[in-house]
Parts: C-alpha cells; structure tokens; sequence
C-alpha cells in the first residue's frame, strides 16, 4: 500500500494539461499557424481556445500543486486527504476526457460526416447525435467494460455524482419565474399521472404474472419514479431481497441505457422542440443522470433541453418520498393477512428520503432571482435576457418601423393592448419594458406576412442581452456535466446490467417500453409552442 | 480433501449446493462454502441506499450459511463460510488457491435469466481458469 | 477465527465500494451546495 500511495500520477496528469494548455497559448500568441493551432483550425476549434487554455491552466496548476503533495507526503488518511488529495488524479484524468471528446472527438466526427454526406446522403454525425456528451458516456462505458478503471482514478470518478449535483445545483441560477411556474405546473401535471399510474400499473402486471409481492413492490417504485435509487429505497419497506434488487437493477440500468441512446435520435427524427423533448426525457427515461444526459445529448449547445428536463426530474424525485409510502401501505396490507404487522415509519421516511440537492437548486434560485448573477438594468424573461437601456444598437430599422406603422393603419391589429405596445414601440424605436415584450411578440398573430414576423421578433432579440456572469456559469456548469456524465458511463458495467433477469425482466422491459412511448406521444402531440 | 462451492442465491446455485454437501457427507470432506454478493453499486444509488443494499444482501447470504453450518455440524462436516463481494468467477478461481480446495462444484448458470446468450458464463469461465476440478452442476 | 476476519476486511471493502468519497449523502449534497455557491461568487468577483 505504501508504495501506492507515493504514486507520481497525479503530478503527471497535472503537468500534462497544463503542459497543453501552455502550448495552446504560446502558438496562440506567436500567431504560428501550425500545430494543434492547425488542427484546432482543421476542426474549427478556434473559438474554444480560450476556454480550453485557462480551464487546462487551472485545473494543471491545482492538479500538480496536489500531485506534488501527493508525492511529497504520501499520508492518505484525514478527511481532507480523501475528499480532495485522492480523488485529484481521476479528476484529472476525466478532465482530459473531457478535452479528448469535447474538442477534438466531436469536431472530427463532425468534419468526417461532412465529407461523407456526399457519398451517403446524410450526415451521420447530426442524425446520432454523436457529440461530446455522447462520445464521453460512451469512452466510459467502453473503458470499464474493457481495461477497466485503474486504482488510482477510482476515487476521481467518485467524485463524479458531486459533480453533477453541483451542476444541478448551478442550474437553478437559470430560470426565471415565469418559466418555473410554467415548467411546475407541466411536470407536476405530467409526473403525477405518469408515475402513479405506472406503479399501479406494475403491481397490477406483478399480481397477473404471480410475481413475488416484494419484487413487485421493487418493480414498481423503479418504473415509476426514478429507477434504481427508487428501486432501493422501496426495498427495506416492502421486505425485498438480495436477488430482487440485483433484478432490478439490472433491469433498471438496461432500460435506462437503451432509452438513453434511443430517445434524442427518435426525437430528432419526428422533429420534437426542446420543450417537448426535455418533457418526454423527463418523464420516459428512468434514472436521474440518465435523463441530464439525454438532455444534453439531444442538444449540448444550448440549455433549453436540460432546463426542462431537469424540472420534470426533479418533480420526479420529490414523488419518491410518497411512492414509498404508498409501497408501505400496500404491502403492509398483504402481509397482515400473512404474518401480522409491519412496522414503517413514515416519518422517517419523508425525511431520509428528501434530496437535499433539490433545496440547494431552489436556493440557488432564489438566489439569483435577487439579480446578483446579472449587471444593473438586465432581467430574465421567459428564458432570455433583456436589457432596456436606451442605446442606438438596440433600435429597430426605420424601414421597419414605417412598416409596423402601416400594419397598423390598416386596422389589422385589433388588440388594444398590442396596438398601444406598437405604437410605444414606433416612438421609442425600442422595447423600454419587460411588459411590452410578450405584447410586441404577440402582433406576430395579426400578421400572415413571414417578413413583417420577424419584424417583431428582430425587435425582441435586438433588447436581448447575454450577461458575461451567466454564460461563464454556463460554460463550467457543462463542465461539470460533461465530467459527471463521463463517471456515469463509467460506472455502466456489464456484470450489472447481466443481473436482469426472469419474470422481473419481462414486465421491466414491457413497463419501461410501454412508459416511454405513452409519454412519447403525450409530449409530442400534447405540448405545443415553446416557453 | 476440501471442497469449495459458490452460492448466490440462485436456485441453481442451491442444486450446486446440496450436491456439495452430498458428496462432502460421502467423501468425509471439510466444505467451504461461498457467498458471492454481487457488485451493484453505481451512481444512481445514494450511499446509504448502496450500504442498506449490501446489509440487506449480505445479511440473507450470512442467514442462509449460518442455518446451513447448523444442519452440517449435526452430520460432521466441518464447514467454514465466508461473504465475498465482486465478479463470481474471480472470486470463486481466487478462493480456489486461498483455500487449497481439491474441488469446485458450481452451478451450470447463475442467477441472470438471459439464459441462451449468457448460459453459464460464470461456469465455463471457473473450468477454464480454476487450478482445480471441477463438477458442473446440471 | 479466519472466517472472521476475512468478514471485516470484506466489511472495509464494502465502504469502498460506495460511489462517492463522502461518508453520507447528506454531505455530499451539503458540499455540491458549498461548491456551487462558491464557484457563482468566484464569477461574480471577477466579472463585477
């Protein structure tokens, strides 16, 4: 164990992202069009130099600072060592995962299915998806299931739970209100149905199929709520065993995979929005993670998807608590019969099982609804900001405004409150308040002509403002999924997913299909528009 | 002689067992019996979910042992037991040298119900690797 | 007496199997909570 424990890999990984970093930026600098300049020109990388030279040159420093540390005094046994000096070379390596797929894997990708489209007719690298999100779920997956994951990056891919709650957490700074009462009411509507109805539904198939009454129960909080962990947090209360849980989750995680890779492909084919497909991943994908990576793989560029998804989820994971209770309740009432009481305590349950995450996300939120995360005179609206300072740049084009007047005077605008936000709009030469906004958009219906739509949307994105504060949080918020979704596919393994089996198997499989495309078709044809 | 069977909590795994004890009766062996509980943790599964899960498992497999050393000590059969955590194979092929068993029995498939495609990949993998013998259970 | 401790061991194995290098949930959450909070104030110094 000693020897182990003097181990240089830590310093090694350090010096070598901030090894890469240094030389980004020396070429950068010299102008010296050669190199990884080159390539990064090649696969029109360009632009993500910056982020890639200061995240490299941070995470470098730290990383070597603790590898030398590591090497220098070996000690591996307070808090501190095992939160922070241990984890530090799997951290370091799964960060330069992250580089590897994100910047050189996905722009590859990309350019090749630009020069096949030609040859195939498609491009296969938009129709898959095959970004970076993707791409590192799969290095994970295939990395554990062949050489495995080497003692030293074992305690770094633990960390990879805390980083995807962290970036739960940071994305509650990106909401505004109206969306969140939009995207809670929608999930409350949808989750209730959805959840409720499938345990029911599986203790109604368990009961057909003469399945065990704990495996049943199992069955049933994994389908309904949220997969695994619901599986395992209903099993002490319905008396599960070993083997029911090794079925279960085994079914559970095949499930999840599957839905994983199927869901963005199908969603793209039939065209779904961002609203409709962070509501289907939200309710038809089983576990947590899985669902912030079916998000991201559907659309890593923008976080519309995953703002959607992650309210269903969440709304998903506050049933937990209730469907256990509801399990308690029915088991107990089979076992009376059997062999007298059961004892649960409810109580106890409501507060073991409530994420604490979930309040860290609502405080985030409150907290930047305060506005600290934006400069003076920016707000959120809907799901953009808006900045109604006067200035000449956000000014609507004269032509247009001649057109809006003589939209006006031919009476098409019968709305009163449309027309005085017009003609608000024709004085000012601009939006000046959050009010007007929705009004402005809203002329788009008294008009057939496409020209003068955008016309009224030009005049919203012209107020739109992107705040430096929010995008930085962006950027190392998707970090920190990227690094978190990397740690999922390494902990895919096969010899759990072998664990499915039998009669739990088959109504896992005949549930989570039937879930995922009732709720397919709920999304797809029930939700319209957007946010 | 000391034989070495591996339980999971199967009924193949039950078969493999009773035929162990069987022969370890007839031959006059000492038996060492393993629980294998498999590794099914992963990041969906809270800590504390991923402990109660293990106490859950691990306390059936050490129930079923410790009922089974009873039955045993009564027809004279000496009989250690332990509870391992991982991959079946390994563990069994491991346990092989560990505990200088002349014989393995295992059951010819596991407890996973994909039967056809996976069809005892724990037990081939143990006759191919095991330095021992070993008697397949059908 | 063997038997025994192979159990402990395999006990201390058990808490490394865990996924996460926190001894609860509850503190790993409370830490995310921690991390997050400090990386917007770090965003908010520079920026502002």
């Amino acid at each position: 164990m000693n020897e182990e424990k003097r181990s240089p890999v830590t310093l090694i990984i350090g010096l070598i992202l901030l090894a890469y970093a240094l030389v980004l930026r020396s070429q950068n600098a010299a102008l010296a069009p050669e190199g990884l300049v080159a390539l990064a020109d090649f696969l029109k990388t360009g632009k993500t130099l910056g982020t890639q030279i200061s995240v490299g040159l941070w995470s470098g420093i730290i990383i070597s600072v603790v590898g030398i540390w590591n090497l220098a005094m070996p000690s591996m046994t307070s808090k501190f060592d095992k939160l922070v000096r241990a984890p530090m070379a799997g951290i370091g390596m799964i960060i330069a995962l992250c580089y590897i797929t994100r910047f050189y894997m996905e722009p590859l990708i990309k350019v090749w299915g630009k020069q096949a489209q030609p040859a195939l007719g498609w491009d296969f690298s938009s129709i898959f998806g095959l970004n970076y999100i993707l791409l590192g779920i799969i290095l994970g997956i295939v990395w554990v299931n062949t050489i495995g994951i080497p003692a030293w990056m074992q305690a770094g891919v633990k960390t990879a739970r805390l980083a995807m709650k962290t970036a739960v957490i940071t994305l509650g700074t990106m909401y505004s209100i109206t969306e969140l009462k939009y995207l809670g009411g929608l999930s409350i509507l949808m989750v209730a149905s959805f959840v409720m109805g499938t345990a029911i539904f599986v203790l109604w198939l368990g009961k057909l199929a003469q399945i065990p009454r704990p495996l049943t129960g199992v069955l049933a909080a994994g389908l309904g709520v949220c997969g695994v962990s619901a599986a395992v947090a209903a099993a002490p209360v319905v008396k599960a065993r070993g083997v029911d849980m090794a079925y279960s989750i085994g079914m559970l995680l095949l499930v999840g995979v599957v839905g994983l890779f199927i869901f963005p492909p199908v969603a793209k084919m039939v065209g779904m929005n961002e609203l409709q497909f962070g509501a289907w991943a939200g309710t038809g994908i089983l576990n947590s993670a899985q669902v912030a990576a079916a998000a991201l793989i559907f659309d890593p560029h923008t976080i519309e998807t995953l703002k959607v998804a992650e309210i269903f989820n969440i709304t998903r994971i506050l049933f937990l608590p209730f469907i256990v209770i509801m399990l308690a309740i029915w088991f107990a009432k089979g076992e009376e019969e059997a062999e007298g009481k059961v004892n649960v305590n409810l109580g106890k349950i409501l507060v073991d099982k409530f994420p604490l995450f979930v309040l860290g996300f609502i405080l985030m939120f409150a907290f930047s609804s305060t506005g600290v995360f934006t400069p003076k005179g920016v707000e959120l609206h809907g799901k953009s900001f808006y900045s109604f300072k006067i200035d000449e740049k956000k000014e609507v084009r004269t032509r247009d405004l001649k057109k809006i007047q003589t939209m006006m005077e031919s009476g098409a605008v019968t709305d009163a409150k449309v027309k005085a936000a017009l003609e608000k709009l024709v004085a000012d030469k601009q939006i000046t308040s959050a009010e007007q906004i929705p009004l402005v958009l809203k002329a788009q219906d008294f008009t057939p002509d496409k020209d003068m739509k955008k016309v009224f949307q030009d005049a919203d994105k012209k107020v739109q403002t992107k705040p430096e504060t929010m995008e930085m949080m962006r950027e190392y918020m998707m970090w920190l999924f990227a690094f978190g979704l990397i740690g999922l596919g390494m902990q895919i393994t096969w010899t759990t997913i072998r664990q499915a089996g039998g009669k739990a198997a088959m109504i896992g499989a005949f549930t989570g299909v039937t879930k995922a495309v009732l709720s397919f078709f709920v999304c797809w044809l029930l939700i319209k528009g957007s946010i | 002689m000391n034989i070495l069977v591996a339980h999971d909590g199967s009924e193949q795994a039950d078969k493999a067992l009773k035929r162990a004890v069987d022969l370890a009766v007839m031959a006059k062996a000492s038996l060492s019996v393993l629980s294998v509980v498999p590794d099914l943790c992963m990041m969906e599964l809270s800590d504390d979910d991923c402990k109660s899960m293990y106490k859950i498992m691990t306390n059936e497999s050490e129930k079923k042992l410790a009922a089974l050393k009873d039955d045993l000590s009564k027809k004279g059969v000496e009989m250690d037991t332990a509870v391992k955590f991982g991959n079946a194979a390994d563990i069994i092929i491991r346990a092989c040298t560990d505990k200088k068993a002349d014989l393995v029995v295992v059951g010819s498939h596991g407890r996973h119900g994909a039967k056809k495609f996976l069809l005892g990949s724990v037990s081939s993998k143990v006759v191919e690797h095991a330095p021992c013998d070993v008697i397949v259970v059908k | 007496m063997a038997e025994e401790k192979a159990t402990t061991e395999d006990q201390k194995k058990m808490e490394e199997r865990s996924l996460s290098v926190f001894a609860s949930e509850k503190k790993e959450d409370i830490t995310a909570l921690i991390i997050a909070f400090v990386l917007a104030a770090l965003v908010i110094i520079t920026l502002k």
